[in-house]
Parts: C-alpha cells; structure tokens; sequence
C-alpha cells in the first residue's frame, strides 16, 4: 500500500503527477518565469475525501 | 340569234373586266387594286392594319405603365429598403460575430474540461488479475498507471497499487523514458 503523506514539509516531485480531487481549479499561468512557461493548478479534497497526488512512473513491461 | 339590248352588253363587258381584275387579283393575291376582291383585301389590311396598331398602342401605353411603376418602386427600394437592408446585414453580420466569439469562448472551455473516466467498483487482487492479463499480451511495451486506470476503467489509486505490486513481483521493469 502506498503511504499518505500529510505533512507539509513534504513534497512530490516527478516528471508527471496525477491529481486527484474533488474539484480541480483552471490552470494559472505563472507570470516572470522565463521562456519555460510555469503553470499551476490546485485540486481541492474533503476531510472525508483529501485530494490526493500520485508520482506517476513508466514501466517496461516483462 | 338574238342580239343582247346594249344594257345587257354593258352589264357583260363590265362583268367580262370584273372577272379579268378578279382573275388578276387570285394572281396577284390581290394586288391589283381596281379588282372586286383586290380592294376588299386593301380594305381588310387596312382595318386590320389600324386594330393592330391600335393594339401595339395599348401595349405600348401598358408596358409604359408597368415600367413607371417599376421604376417607381426602384426608386422605393434604393432610396428607403436598401439603406434599411444594409443596416438589417450588418447587425446580422455583428450578431455572427459575437456568436462565433461566444462558440470559440464555449470550445475553449470544453477542449480544457476533463474526459469522464468511468471507473469500476473492484477490489485490489480482481485489479491485479484484470491488468496481468492485460499486461500479458504486450511484452516490451512501455505502460503507467494512468494508462493502465484508463484502458481498463479502474480507479487510479488501484491502478498505482497494482503497478507497485507487479514491480515488487519483477513483472514491471522501471523505466526513465523522456515523454510518457
């Protein structure tokens, strides 16, 4: 099983991450960032059901 | 013999040139115009050429009416329906406009919102059965769980647990590919 991490001293860094939530806002365009354009969305949970992140990785199949 | 009272011989010789004329009108179609028949045809051509130009008047006079009329409502529509005509097209023209800016802001809004995904209600080992069977036919292949949620309706937290077990188990290999 996959451990929860609800500290915020954490983060979750990967090359795609899978957000899932309740409600899921419009991407925001950070402005300042350089040519790389930065964007963020936020997802937002219930106490009952949090929004929850996954590292999503790539697998070869056997 | 008997010899025909002067009368009777006037009356013959007349009669003798009425047939001459008559005979020369047939020739002539009626040409000649001292024959019986020559100047009833010149007096029929002439009637018949008054009635039709008496006709060709009234045409002519009718046609000038319709024509007046016409122009009258020419007049009408470049003077007062055309000017109303434009204005109706542009505000048409303006209403496509903002339509077709209130369908580009409506296409936008649907290509951002997310694909349904439907999901089933599955535990984690009929999970794990439904994608080791699927895994099975595509050796070599590069898969992630989003995929694997997506191809066989599974929730993705299911998805992301199976993936770690086949990891664990050696049947999934992790690879750092660029895109995916």
């Amino acid at each position: 099983m996959t451990t929860p991490i609800d500290d915020p001293k954490f983060h979750l860094v990967g090359r795609k991450l899978v957000l899932i939530a309740r409600d899921i806002s419009d991407k925001e365009t950070i402005s300042g960032s350089g040519t790389h354009r930065t964007q963020r969305v936020f997802g937002r949970g219930t106490k009952t059901s949090p929004a929850r992140c996954y590292i999503e990785i790539p697998a070869v199949i056997k | 013999m008997i010899e025909p009272t002067e009368p009777r011989k006037k009356l013959k010789r007349t009669m003798s040139i009425n047939l001459f004329h008559d005979r020369y009108a047939i020739k002539t179609k009626g040409e000649h115009p001292k024959s019986h028949a020559g100047r009833k045809m010149i007096e029929i051509k002439r009637l018949r050429k008054v009635e039709a130009e008496s006709e060709f008047k009234k045409v002519l006079e009718s046609l000038i009416l319709t024509l007046a009329k016409y122009s009258a409502k020419i007049d009408n529509i470049y003077e007062e329906e055309l000017p109303k005509m434009a204005s109706a097209i542009n505000n048409l023209l303006n209403k496509l406009e903002r339509l077709e800016e209130k369908l580009d802001r409506i296409e936008e809004r649907l290509k951002e919102q997310e694909a349904v995904t439907i999901v089933k209600e599955i535990s984690l080992e009929e999970a794990k059965k439904i994608v080791e069977e699927y895994i099975s036919h595509k050796k070599g292949e590069i898969i992630t769980p989003l995929e694997l949620s997506d191809a066989l309706q599974i929730p993705y937290e299911i998805a992301h647990e199976v993936f770690l077990q086949l990891i664990e188990e050696g049947k999934l290999e992790i690879k750092d590919v660029e895109e995916y």
